[in-house]
């Protein structure tokens, strides 16, 4: 199986928003981004929003919470009209929103 | 149009809000203030005012980079940060669109931290966020009427060399969702044809056009290839110059309904309808 080695010494290790390198994650809250003219929270916000690119009423309700958490939660609610190319295609929107919160952060 | 007591009678209710004020604006702005306060006519213009108010944005700016006088000799941006103080910006009239942008603008500036601790509210607000979710269209934004004189004086706008907006310059048909401002869908249409076609008119008089930012419904950022903003908002006060030309411009043959001072032709009378108010 193709994969990729990380070697931990040159690793930003995270799991916890508070801790070291706590700011990389996607469920870390001030680090906000604006795109096309929009204010958006957080990249986990941004993540979400783009699954339903056919509903801009659903994205106006993941965008406008608050944290990045309750974000994901609206979005669980509406996974039977998450767009049908999704899996194809999420590697490269994530790598996205993250090059887009780096840029702005 | 907005009266001069509406206008206080909005601030005191804001100012009910926070619980630790007691009805009056004396503790604000002093050397320490626990509260700043900005009060703006209308976000996005600069017309004259007693105070020399100027954008929102350089308002802000020009605040927060300036040092506290107390001992500490701090910005007040870090005192901001650092929850020492609120900062309330007061519009009586917000635009959406430039609401938002003045909202990066100041994370950009000072950062995240300092963005979240700024709360703004206003009395009326003007939705012309061309990609934000629903905005109501309160404003004079027009389809594209397809008229040889529209499409004629749109090429000649001359947005300089970092143009942009261009897309959003008419607005698209089924925009807005549901027509609350005007009423009915098709009056929109006849209301909003009249006052541009009017205004391209009037700007087509005038021989040497200077201001870049001037368009038929009123003043914009000169490098938007839009029309104006089209702002449908007065106050008893002054007239902002982002409303369409009809309303404000005196010049060759044409008398506007609010005639302003130095606006279109020098010399043209302050109309004070509203004194006493």
């Amino acid at each position: 199986m193709n994969g990729q080695t990380y070697n931990k010494s040159e690793a930003a290790i995270f799991k916890s928003t508070k801790a070291t390198f706590g700011g990389l994650s996607n469920m870390a809250s001030g680090y906000t981004i604006f795109v096309n003219g929009v204010i958006i929270l957080s990249s986990e916000a941004l993540y979400q929003a783009l699954k339903f690119t056919a509903y801009p009423d659903i994205q106006h309700k993941i965008i406008s919470e608050k944290s990045p958490m309750t974000a994901k939660m609206i979005s669980r609610k509406h996974n039977d009209l998450v767009r049908p190319d999704w899996n194809d295609i999420r590697i490269d929107v994530m790598w996205w929103c993250l090059k887009v919160k780096l840029s702005q952060n | 149009m907005m009266s001069n007591k509406c206008c206080w009678s909005s601030c005191q209710n804001i100012l009910q809000q926070y619980n630790s004020f007691r009805g009056s604006l004396k503790p604000c702005n002093r050397e320490y203030p626990a509260w700043h306060w900005q009060v703006h006519n209308v976000a996005r213009t600069q017309f004259p005012h007693p105070r020399h108010i100027k954008t929102t944005f350089r308002d802000l700016k020009e605040f927060l980079e300036n040092k506290s006088k107390d001992d500490t000799n701090t910005l007040y941006a870090d005192l901001l940060k650092t929850a020492k103080f609120d900062l309330v910006v007061y519009m009586v009239c917000r635009h959406s669109w430039g609401g938002v942008n003045v909202d990066f603008r100041i994370k950009q500036a000072f950062g995240e931290l300092a963005r979240k601790r700024i709360k703004y509210y206003c009395t009326f607000e003007v939705e012309n966020h061309v990609t934000a979710y629903n905005q109501k269209y309160n404003c004079v934004y027009p389809v594209n009427p397809n008229s040889d004189l529209v499409n004629e004086y749109f090429e000649r706008i001359d947005a300089g060399e970092y143009l942009k907006h261009e897309k959003y310059a008419f607005r698209k048909n089924h925009l807005s969702k549901q027509e609350t401002f005007f009423t009915s869908p098709a009056n929109r249409i006849r209301y909003e044809n009249i006052l541009l076609l009017k205004g391209i008119e009037i700007l087509n008089k005038v021989d040497t056009l200077n201001v870049k930012s001037i368009r038929p419904l009123g003043y914009t950022v000169k490098s938007h290839k839009t029309l104006g903003l089209g702002t449908q908002f007065f106050t008893w006060r002054n007239i902002p110059n982002n409303t369409p030309l009809v309303f404000w411009w005196e010049n060759r043959g044409w008398h506007p309904l609010f005639s302003v001072k130095n606006r279109g032709q020098k010399g043209s009378k302050v109309m004070t309808l509203f004194d006493g108010l």
